[in-house]
Order: structure tokens, then C-alpha cells, then sequence
């Protein structure tokens, strides 16, 4: 759909982008921030203060209204049990928590991530694969997977083995899923146009079908990323003794609530940076994203 | 009416529901600290059958609660496999507790009386439910804990290394005996029927136990020896919860070690246990109060 | 009917023989597109299909193109039957589908590339890039040109792999009409030069008589050959030919054509 307007707000805010770039400037007096890359890390930066901000306002007076740390520590408090976690270099220290929890995500993670693209592609490729692992993948996406905990323990023992595989059965189906999709989903005559112009079937699909796939399959590591994290504490239950969900758990059981929050507030921040670098990582790789070309 | 919570409650537990002059409901949870929380919102008014652990976090998180009652001290034991002879086998090894449990301070008790430091085990933070398959398929060595999984375990192949007598205590929150005293003493008024019940006739509690654990009732008394049964004369005593006694004294030693860990801020002393404990409805108990 | 080029077409070009063929909607209900569609095309001749919206014109070409097979007939290129796409038989469609991911250079050197030719071909490329216009854009993306500049890359890409066999499906429908008229210029300027058999759909009847040396003029679903109308202006032919007297006449005549079949 290259002349018409595009229909996605996204793809509508890049044609207004490219359009200041390409000269046809908007008069400077009805711009209130400064437009372009820096204005909208500007913007986004300038936001993502306020709501936070907002946040802690809120918190601060809600913990002064309970006036209970065990129930609702103030914001003074856990930053003071984050600089003591932080500062602690042991075991039972942030730093040292925050990284085997993003060692097991990455593993996990990365693992369902190759699992599932592999999966999707075999699933496109062939028929019969397709017919015997859709079925299965949908009605095991629903479990969650901390239901597997258990005979986890049982199949693969205690050690990091079922933690990655908690991480992976999270991420795997959706990655699967969108593999499937978003092969499914290029368009066709870009391969008919392939072929007209003499590439073979392994040529089609290295240079024409994964490019095009490309972005639906990046979002879908992305969402397992975010996934991941929201696993975490379930992955740390079985037979933990390190790791953020661990560490909240531990905390739980001695009524820790500011450690609680540490930890909490860790994952989002983690998970949050991750998923930055996925999205620089996406521009990167796919910069035509969401800028219509057909 | 306020819930009630009862972990490992064996005993009690399964005719709890036969209470007639009290409604009250219950939650299972998995160990004492888990249920603190509930009883910080509110949500519970008590706890039977905890340990020592929730005691002295309670403390330490100030949350008013009083010691009201003691079922029975019942045996922990730290069950291992063939390969581990003594405390010294324990290095390098794999062994289970429920974290924050009595097991787990069992544990480290036990290895520092031995000398066996505690990076030099490996620690295994499992469930109680967890810890059976887990010692089943090979995964874990041994593990400290009470019954009916101390006991699923000596069936498997494992043998006993020690036992502690670990105290099943009742606790309630300050708040809810202040508004609620009748329904308090009610209910230790049908817990001490049950025991007395219980040391007259073990026989019907061996059958209760065997079919909860699906074991052949005859092996039982076997397997528990040790299990007793608090009678309620002496519950006052320094054997159980008498000021200055056995229970105060493990509450203190769990709350050291909690507090060196880092776990909670500090430990309390013995004369500020001895104020957590309540006897006034164990008392009652005995002076004939119960109609 | 012409019937000499009909003659020497047999052999060399492109023969369609008796082509019918029906779509499925996938609920066992069937709707026959083609009924015995059966033309020629001579080597090196530029022949545009015309007719109403629906007719089929697309499903010929992508027959030709061999994206898909018909039911009954054949389509034959050099005497053989068609059953697959081939370099031989280049296609431009209506929309330039370019790959975002590669720069233009590299979407011209696609063909190459895919065929295992890419240092014969780069002199090549890079003429046909600057021959339609587009030199010291090699290292855009194709979202960074206008729609008119991707058709031509869309052309260039084409033409890089010399095919024998032009098809077009209405590749300039999209465009408005200024870029259009250019897009036109260009085609004949190249084609005159490098001088391929062209089989080129349309919906516009002045397009399909300023560039063909024939019109097949196709009949409401299901489609088949209503008429075949020689247009033999003298080439070079330029955008000037519209104001002639006898291309105006011609325009008349196909145009009443058109409506007599569609009522
Ligand atoms: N893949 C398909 N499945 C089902 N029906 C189809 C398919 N492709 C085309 N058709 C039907 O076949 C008929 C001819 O389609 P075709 O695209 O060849 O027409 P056309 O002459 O190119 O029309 P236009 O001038 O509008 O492009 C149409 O009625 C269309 O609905
Ligand atoms: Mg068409």
C-alpha cells in the first residue's frame, strides 16, 4: 500500500516524521518540543518522569495513611533497603540476585526464542508438522506453566535445568505462534516476484520469507521477553536459593515487605531495560518497519 | 468469625471440622511465616500448629500475637540416604528443608554442632510435598523435616541422622483475643478434649495418622515413638510452654539465627518470648472452666 | 485477425491454447473465470490485453508467468509448456513489491544474485538503474523513494535479467497521471532498446494503443478473446502520437468496441 495513507497511528506518526524530514517543515511556533530523534527521547524521557513522579507521590501518601511498614513500606524506606541490598556484594545481595535471575532469563528466554523459531519454521515448511504441533502448542499455551513445577522437579531435578525450562515454556508457544503468523503472513507476491526473477526455494526463503517475517517474529520476542520476566518468581519457587523471585519469596516468608518492593521494583526495571535493547536491536535489524513499503 | 490456619495439622486438623460451638473455617498453608502476612491484614485470627520461626518474626515485624496453646511436639527428623554415615557426609551434599521452617534451622543448628559449615552443603529450598518426589527420583540427598514426609522418606530407603522435638504451637492475634476471648478459649477448650482424647486412647490417633498417610496402621506407633502429645497439666511446665522453658528458649536460638542471616532486624530475649505466651486459656482449661 | 503474425508466432513466441479455468471459494462453490482463452504472441512483439475489471486478464498472466496452472489448455513459451516462474519470463506488477529490506541496488541485483550472475550483471544494473533515472539512489530504501521512482526500480529489476518475456499487469494504474505519462515514455524508450516480446495488461485503451503492436480484447467472466486489433503506427512512437488523426479514429473505434461488449 505504498500511495495510500497508511492506517496504523504508528506508520501515520513516521509519514508525519518523514515528511518534517523531508523539508516540508511544520511552522516552528506550533511545535512545543523539538521534533526528531532527540526531541522524542526528549519526550519520552520527559513523561516516563512525570508518571513516575506521580507514582511515588502517590505511594508516599498512601504509606503515610497505613503507617504500617509490613503492609506498605514508604518509598525512603525500600531506597534504603535497595542501597543496603546493593551494597551488600554476598549472596543475599541485589547485584549478585539480579544476576543469576538474568543469566536464567537469558537462557530461558533465548532459548524458547530459538526453539520456538525453529518450530515455526519447520511448522510452515512442512504439512504434517504443522498438523501434529499446532494442536499441541495451542492447548498447552493456556497451562501456566508453574503447573509443570512439580513434575518438573521430578524429570529434571533441582538445579537450574527446570528454572530454564519454566522461562522457556513461557516464551517458546508465543514465538511459535508468531513464527507460524508472520511467515504466513508475507506477502505473496514478493515471493511470486522472487521466483519470476529466478530464486530457487532455499534462496526464497533466506532472502524474501525470513526478512519479511522479521518484524511479526522480532514483536513476538519482545512480548516473550516481557513474558519471561512475569515468570520469574514462578520459575524461582522450585528449589531456589538465589535469583529475584527467590529473593522475594525469602522475603514474603519474614515479612520483609521492603525487600519485597526492592525486588519487585528490580524486575520491572529489568525487564524494562531489556526490552529497550530489543527495540534498539529491532530498529536496527528492521528499520523499514511500520514504514508501509510493499 | 475469624479463619483459622492449621499446616501440618494432623492431629487436630481432621476433626477440626467436628467443632460444634464455634463456626470458624480454615487455610491450609504450607508453613508458619507463610501465614503471618494473613494475620498482619487481618484476614486470620490464628494459627495452629506453627513452630518456633513465625514466633520470632512476628516479633520482629511487631505484630501483636500471643502463644496461646501447644497440640503436641512432634518429631523433626533429618532423613539422608545410604551414602551419608554422619555429619561429616553432609558436605557437598544436597539437602532439603522448607525455607524459613523449623526444618531449615534444625538443619543449621545441627551442622554448626557438628562443625559442618553452611556453604558446605548444598541447600535446597523445597516444599514439604516437593521434597518426596525430589528424594524419590535422586534429586536431593536428605532433608530435615517433620511428619508425614519424614516418614514417606524413611520409606523410600532413608535413614534417620536426628530428630528434634519441634513444638506445635497455637498462636492468635492480640486483636482478635481482646474482642474475641469466649471464641479463644471455645477453641482451646475442644483442642484440649482432643488431646486428652488422644493420650487415652492413641489407638483412634494411629488410625486418623495411617489413613491420612496411607500407611499400615500397625507400623505407626514404630515410625513415631517420639510424637507427643502435650498434656494439658503440664503445659505451663519449662518442658513446654512455661516461662523460661524449651519453647521460649528454641524461640530465642531460631531468632539469633534469623537475625545473624540478615533475615529479620533483631531476635527477641527470652523474657520478651515469655511475654508473647498466654497461658490464661490453657489455665482455664485446668481449672475446670470448660462446661 | 492478423493473420501472418499469427503464423510466425507458432514457434517462437508465446502460444495459449484453449485455456479454461474455474477458482474454488474453499466451500465447494466454483466460479469459472476463463472459457477457452487461445492467443499468440510473436517473438519481440509488445501485445496488450485489455477488458472489463474481472474478466481474468491477471489470471492469463500469471499463467504466463507460470504462478499457477490452468485447468484445461496450455500455455507454451518456445513450444514448451509452462509449470513454473522462470527468469526467462520477467514480471512487472501493479504494485512495484520491492524488498524493503535491501537498498535499490540490491533489489536490482536481486535476479543476479538469486541466479548465480552477479559480476556479469553489475555494468548492467547500474546502466539500468541511471537509464530510468534514478542514479545516486543505489543506497536508498525503497521507502525513502516516491511511488514513481519505485516503479522504476520495480522495471529495473526486471529488465536486469534480460528476460525473453515481458509481462506487465497494469503497472502504471496506481500512478497519477503526470507520472504515468512518464513512466510510459520510459517503457518505450527501453523497450525499444532492448527489445523483448511484451505482454502487457491494461485498463486504458489510450495506454494499450500508444505502446502495443496489438490489442487482445478479452470478454466479461468467463473471459476469453472477443477481438485482436493491429495497431501499426511507425515506431519510435512518442507521447505526441495521441493528437494523430488516425490514433484518435483507432481510440473511437476500440472504444466503442468495449461498450457494445459490455452491454
Ligand atoms: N485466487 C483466487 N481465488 C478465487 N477467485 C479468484 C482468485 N483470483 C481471481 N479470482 C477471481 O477470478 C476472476 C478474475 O480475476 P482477475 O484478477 O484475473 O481479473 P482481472 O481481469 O485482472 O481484473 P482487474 O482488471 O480488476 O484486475 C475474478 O472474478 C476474481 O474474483
Ligand atoms: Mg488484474
Amino acid at each position: 500500500m505504498t500511495d495510500l495513507p497508511s492506517a496504523t497511528p504508528d506508520a501515520a506518526l513516521e509519514q508525519v516524521d518523514s515528511e518534517l524530514v523531508r523539508g516540508h517543515r511544520l511552522s516552528r511556533k506550533r511545535r512545543l518540543l523539538p521534533t526528531g530523534r532527540w526531541g522524542d527521547f526528549i519526550a519520552t524521557t520527559a513523561s516516563l518522569i512525570t508518571a513516575l513522579a506521580l507514582v511515588v507521590a502517590l505511594w508516599w501518601i498512601a504509606a503515610i495513611a497505613f503507617n504500617d511498614p509490613n503492609v506498605l513500606p514508604s518509598p525512603e524506606e525500600v531506597a534504603d533497603r535497595a542501597d543496603e541490598l546493593l551494597t551488600n556484594g554476598g549472596d543475599l545481595g541485589l547485584v549478585h540476585n539480579a544476576q543469576v535471575s538474568l543469566i536464567r532469563i537469558l537462557i530461558g528466554w533465548g532459548g524458547g526464542v530459538i526453539a520456538g523459531v525453529a518450530v515455526g519454521i519447520a511448522m510452515v515448511s512442512n504439512r504434517w508438522i504443522l498438523g501434529l504441533l499446532d494442536p499441541l502448542i495451542e492447548l498447552g499455551r493456556p497451562i501456566p506453566p508453574l503447573a509443570f513445577a512439580p513434575l518438573l522437579v521430578i524429570w529434571f531435578g533441582i538445579g537450574e535445568l527446570p528454572k530454564y525450562m519454566i522461562l522457556g515454556f513461557t516464551t517458546f508457544p508465543i514465538v511459535a505462534i508468531s513464527t507460524v503468523a508472520a511467515v504466513k503472513g508475507v506477502d505473496r507476491n514478493w515471493i511470486l516476484a522472487a521466483q519470476s526473477l529466478g530464486a530457487g526455494r532455499l534462496y526464497v526463503l533466506r532472502r524474501v520469507t525470513i526478512p519479511a517475517a522479521l518484524p511479526g517474529i522480532l514483536v513476538s520476542i519482545r512480548l516473550a521477553n516481557g513474558l519471561s520476566w512475569s515468570s520469574l518468581v514462578a520459575a524461582e519457587i522450585i528449589a531456589s536459593t538465589s535469583g529475584l523471585g527467590w529473593m522475594i519469596l525469602q522475603a514474603g516468608r519474614f515479612l520483609d515487605t521492603p525487600t519485597i518492593f526492592v525486588g519487585i521494583i528490580t524486575i520491572g526495571l529489568l525487564a524494562f531495560i531489556t526490552d529497550r535493547v530489543l527495540r534498539v536491536a529491532e530498529a536496527w535489524l528492521v528499520p523499514w518497519r511500520g514504514k508501509g513499503a510493499s | 468469625m475469624g479463619r483459622f490456619v492449621a499446616p501440618t495439622l494432623i492431629l487436630a486438623g481432621q476433626q477440626l471440622d467436628s467443632f460444634s460451638n464455634i463456626s470458624m473455617s480454615t487455610v491450609d498453608v504450607e508453613t508458619g511465616p507463610a501465614a503471618l502476612p494473613l494475620m498482619q491484614s487481618g484476614q486470620l485470627a490464628g494459627v495452629a500448629d506453627v513452630g518456633e520461626p513465625p514466633i520470632a518474626i512476628g516479633f520482629a515485624r511487631n505484630i501483636p500475637l500471643k502463644v496461646v496453646w501447644s497440640g503436641n511436639v512432634t518429631p523433626v527428623t533429618l532423613v539422608v540416604n545410604k551414602d551419608i554415615k554422619s555429619a561429616a557426609d553432609l558436605a557437598g551434599k544436597k539437602i532439603a528443608a522448607p525455607g524459613g521452617s523449623t526444618g531449615e534451622i534444625f538443619l543449621k543448628e545441627y551442622l554448626a554442632e557438628n562443625n559442618v559449615a553452611w556453604n558446605e552443603i548444598e541447600y535446597v529450598d523445597l516444599g514439604g510435598p516437593d521434597i518426596v518426589p525430589a528424594y524419590s527420583s535422586g534429586a536431593i540427598d536428605g532433608a530435615f523435616i517433620w511428619v508425614p514426609q519424614s516418614l514417606a522418606l524413611l520409606h523410600a530407603g532413608g535413614h534417620e541422622l536426628t530428630t528434634q522435638p519441634g513444638s506445635q504451637v497455637t498462636i492468635f492475634s492480640q486483636e482478635f483475643i481482646d474482642q474475641h476471648p469466649d471464641v479463644v478459649q471455645a477453641f482451646v477448650c475442644d483442642m484440649a478434649q482432643i488431646q486428652e482424647t488422644a493420650l487415652k486412647t492413641p489407638n483412634s490417633v494411629w488410625a486418623a495418622l495411617a489413613e491420612k498417610l496411607k500407611l499400615p496402621e500397625s507400623e505407626l506407633p514404630e515410625l513415631m515413638p517420639k510424637d507427643t502429645i502435650v498434656p494439658v497439666a503440664q503445659m505451663g511446665s519449662p518442658k513446654y510452654l512455661g516461662p523460661n522453658g524449651a519453647f521460649a528458649q528454641q524461640v530465642v536460638a531460631t531468632g539469633e539465627i534469623l537475625a545473624e542471616e540478615g533475615a529479620i532486624p533483631q531476635a527477641p530475649t527470652i523474657s520478651e518470648v515469655n511475654e508473647m505466651i498466654d497461658l490464661q486459656f490453657a489455665e482455664a482449661v485446668t481449672a475446670g472452666k470448660c462446661s | 485477425m492478423n493473420e501472418s503474425k499469427l503464423a510466425k508466432a507458432a514457434d517462437t513466441g508465446l502460444r495459449l491454447q484453449g485455456i479454461s479455468h474455474s477458482f474454488s471459494d474453499g466451500r465447494g462453490r466454483a466460479t469459472d473465470v476463463l472459457a477457452g482463452v487461445s492467443f499468440e504472441v510473436g517473438a519481440r512483439e509488445f501485445v496488450s490485453l485489455m477488458g472489463p475489471s474481472g474478466c481474468g486478464k491477471s489470471t492469463v498472466l500469471g499463467m504466463v508467468a507460470g504462478f499457477l496452472s490452468p485447468e484445461q489448455g496450455d500455455v507454451r513459451w518456445h513450444g514448451e509448456r509452462v509449470t513454473a516462474p522462470d527468469a526467462a519470463r520477467g514480471v512487472v506488477f501493479q504494485k512495484p513489491h520491492l524488498y524493503p529490506w535491501c537498498e535499490v541496488y540490491d533489489n536490482v541485483m536481486f535476479g543476479p544474485r538469486a541466479l548465480g550472475r552477479e559480476r556479469e550483471s553489475r555494468d548492467l544494473a547500474r546502466d539500468l538503474i541511471a537509464e530510468v533515472g534514478l542514479e545516486g539512489f543505489e543506497r536508498h530504501r525503497p521507502y525513502e523513494l516516491s511511488g514513481g521512482m519505485q516503479h522504476r526500480v520495480a522495471l529495473a529489476r526486471t529488465l536486469v535479467n534480460r528476460p525473453e518475456l515481458l509481462l506487465m499487469d497494469e503497472p502504471f494504474a496506481a500512478l497519477d497521471a503526470q507520472t504515468r505519462e512518464e513512466m510510459q515514455a520510459l517503457l518505450l524508450e527501453v523497450w525499444q532498446r532492448h527489445r523483448c516480446t511484451v505482454l502487457f495488461v491494461t485498463h486504458d485503451i489510450e495506454e494499450g494503443l500508444l505502446l502495443s503492436d496489438r490489442i487482445l480484447v478479452m470478454g466479461h467472466r468467463p473471459g476469453s478473446i472477443r477481438a485482436d486489433i493491429s495497431v501499426d503506427f511507425e515506431r519510435p512512437r512518442d507521447e505526441t502520437l495521441v493528437f494523430d488523426q488516425r490514433f484518435v479514429d483507432l481510440r473511437s473505434s476500440v472504444r466503442t468496441l468495449f461498450r457494445k461488449d459490455s452491454s
